[in-house]
This record gives structure tokens, sequence and C-alpha cells, in this order.
């Protein structure tokens, strides 16, 4: 992880349109950000369409970023708004099929090993939350942000982030508790 | 329960007291309030579990690749390129200078008609090779301009930059003295600007110089001194010009 400083010198030559600046802050923050938009979204595929989306979002806007929060919180930042986005249109419109360039082998592999990090129906009590209340619990619990970091990704007060993810944990606790029941 | 008594237990649950005495006799104090810890417990537990997850690497070669094919097919200011009609009209006025003048040779110079004939079969069909290109350049969208047809149309460009006029509409639409008057339908500038390659953009407006265009700025901002303006040639739906 580089400094906070640097990041923000190496974005303002971005907005400059320095290219070789803007590798160096990808190669930063992709995991990261690929990590958050996998967590919100619950699938690789939708998630690596969200941290490219991010990252382009990030080039574009690169200039209007003032510095009063650390480059990792607007990319984290960019990278929510962008899933929240996505689900809106994913609500919007049926599910679609795999797109041609990936193996559908290649895929249930992928999502086989990232299941196995995961306790059983932890991947689907997550995906039941409201995107606001599983973006909360995402930030604070998975990624450790503190209170303060997660309310400024969010863009909104820390009591309202405390409260996210008090009622986003005691949703999953009541999903994973009528899983174990069942 | 009281917002006191969640944040304790949250705390609790997270492991940052220092003394937890207090917390855990709160606990015990209900079932409510233990249920409330076993909620939060069960949750919190499992999200930390949660192993990090990074790209593979073949995830991370497609991420830059798609990043960076999509960054270069931004359109770019420096490339700005004058409007198809205004390229047109240019080639249609050198065709009348060209014709006029052999027409002039060839009554004063008395050839067959045969051999006047002949000249414009040819230079017919070398402006028609221009207009080819030309057409090339229009079924592309901005995001595929290529640098030969930019160098194919430099020569008409060089005739009468058109990037005085833009400026200019630019500055009126800044300044609110363009027309609202909107003829085309929501719909219509959605699929234009996306076929531009601009679908992050929203139109602000619309202006005719000798054709149609749609005025574009990023989605998200509002108009401003410092907002780049991309005109887009409303039926070929083409980036003409930006204005930054």
């Amino acid at each position: 992880m580089t400094a906070p400083s640097h990041d923000a010198e190496l974005l303002a030559r971005v907005a400059k349109g320095d290219h070789e600046a803007f590798t160096d802050i990808m190669r930063t923050h992709e995991n990261r950000v690929f990590s958050v938009s996998l967590r919100i979204m619950g699938d690789r595929e939708k998630a690596l369409d969200a941290t490219q989306e991010t990252f382009l979002t990030a080039f574009r806007k690169a200039h209007q970023f003032q510095g009063k929060a650390a480059v990792g919180t607007w990319l984290y930042r960019i990278a929510v708004n962008t899933c929240y986005d996505q689900l809106r249109k994913q609500k919007r419109r049926p599910a679609e099929p795999l797109p041609d360039h990936l193996d559908p082998a290649d895929q249930s592999a992928l999502d086989a090993v990232e299941a196995a990090g995961l306790r059983p129906g932890l991947r689907e009590a997550l995906d039941s939350l409201p995107p606001e209340f599983r973006a909360a619990v995402v930030l604070s619990d998975v990624e450790g942000m503190s209170l303060p970091e997660t309310a400024e990704v969010l863009g909104v007060p820390v009591g309202t982030v405390k409260s996210r993810v008090f009622r986003g944990r005691r949703l999953l606790a009541k999903h994973l508790g009528n899983q174990t029941a069942t | 329960m009281r917002k006191r008594d969640i944040e304790l237990i949250s705390a609790l649950v997270e492991g940052r007291l220092d003394d937890e005495s207090e917390a855990r006799a709160l606990v015990e104090s209900s079932r409510a309030h233990r249920e409330e810890y076993e909620a939060q417990k069960l949750a919190y537990d499992a999200l930390t579990s949660i192993p990090n997850v990074t790209l593979t690497e073949s995830e991370q070669a497609v991420l830059r690749r798609d990043v960076w094919s999509q960054l270069q097919s931004q359109p770019r200011a420096t490339k700005t390129k004058a409007p198809w009609a205004l390229r047109w009209s240019f080639a249609a006025a050198g065709l009348f200078v060209v014709v006029g003048l052999l027409l002039a040779v060839d009554l004063a110079g008395g050839n067959d008609s045969t051999d006047f004939v002949q000249s414009f079969a040819n230079i017919s069909s070398s402006l028609d090779g221009a207009g080819a290109g030309e057409t090339e350049a229009a079924e592309t969208t901005a995001a595929t301009s290529t640098e030969e047809d930019l160098e194919g149309a430099a020569a008409l460009d060089m005739a009468m930059p058109p990037v005085e006029v833009f400026a200019e509409l630019a500055a009126q639409a800044r300044s609110g003295e363009l027309s609202s008057e909107q003829t085309r339908t929501k719909e219509q500038k959605s699929s234009c600007l996306e076929t531009a390659g601009l679908g992050d953009h929203q139109v602000i407006g619309e202006v005719v110089e000798d054709e149609l265009y749609l005025l574009a700025i990023p989605d998200g901002e509002v108009l401003g001194p410092d907002t780049p303006i991309t005109f887009v040639q409303a039926d070929l739906c083409l980036v003409s010009y930006i204005d930054e």
C-alpha cells in the first residue's frame, strides 16, 4: 500500500493525462476495489465489470479530486456507487447469459474456489441483504474499515453507518440462523 | 433496547473493549440483550472469516487491457475533426472549381468532348475515393478514429478550420444563449451518444449549424466554465468537436 500523499500526487499527474501514474494507481488499488465490488455484487464477472467502470470513472474524474479524503477512500466510494448503479440496472432487466469471452468452466471453477473460503450459506445471506446494508457490513466487517472511513466511502454520517452495520448484521444472522435451522 | 446498549454490545463483539465486564453484565441482563449479542457475534464472526480475494493473473490482464482500450477510445480534444457536412461542402466546392477550370480550358483550347469527359471521370473517381474514405470514417465512431482518416481530413480541415464556429457555439451554450428547442427524443439522443462512444454523457442541448449537433457533457456534471462540451453530429452520431 502506498502512502496517501504519494497516491494524491499520482492522481494529480493522472488529471494531467499521465498514463503511467494511472497504471500505478490501478496496481495499488485494483485488488481491494475488486474485493469490495465482489462482496457487494456477489459475482466475479460483475465485480470485474464494476472494477473496470470504477477505474474509468476515476480516470475521467481525476481532476475533480480535491484531496479531502485518501485516494483509496475516493476510489472505494466510486466503486460502491458503481455497484449500486449496476445492481439497480440488474434489477430492471432479466438475468443475462454469460458473456462469450468467459468460459463457463472457468467461471464455475472460480466460484468454487471463492465459495470454499466462505462458510456455508454466507454468500446467499450476504446477497439477501439490501445493497446499502451489504455495503456497510462489507466495508466495515469484511474490509476492516473504521466507522469514519466507512462513512466517508458511503457518503453518510457515522451514525447512519453504525445503524446500517447493526441492522445488516442482524438480518445476516437471521438468514444464517434460518439456514442452520432448515 | 437503548442505542448505547447496542453500541456496547457491538464493541464487545468486535473486541474493542479493554474492560468487558460492563458489556458482559449487560448481555446477561435480559434475554433480548443476549439475543442481540448472539446475532451480532454470529454475523460478525461470519463476515470476518471471509478470506481476502484478489484478481487472478488473467483477470488482472483483462481488466488492464479493457480499461486501457476504453481510455484510448475516449475522444480527445486535440483530435478535432471537421464536421462531416463541412468536409463534404469543401469537396463539392473543389469539384466545381476543377470542373470550371477544365471547362474553360476546353472551350479555349478546343479539345474534343471525349477528352473532357475522360478528365471529368478521372477527377470524379479520385473524389469518390476521398468520399469513400469519408463514408468509412462516418461509419466508425469517434472511439475508433484512426490516424489515417484524421490525415485524410487534414487537407480539408486546413482550408477553413471549423474550430471557431464550434468554440463560439460552446461559449453561447455556457452563457445560456442557445435555444432550448429539442427536436430529438430522449431515446434517440441516448442512442446517438452510445454510438458516438459517449455512453457516460448527457445531452444538454441541440444546435443547427448546417447540420444538427447534440451538445453533450459528462453524466452527473452541471455545465460550468470548465465542463467539456462535446458536439455530436446528430445524424451520423459522430463526435465533431470537443470544447474544453
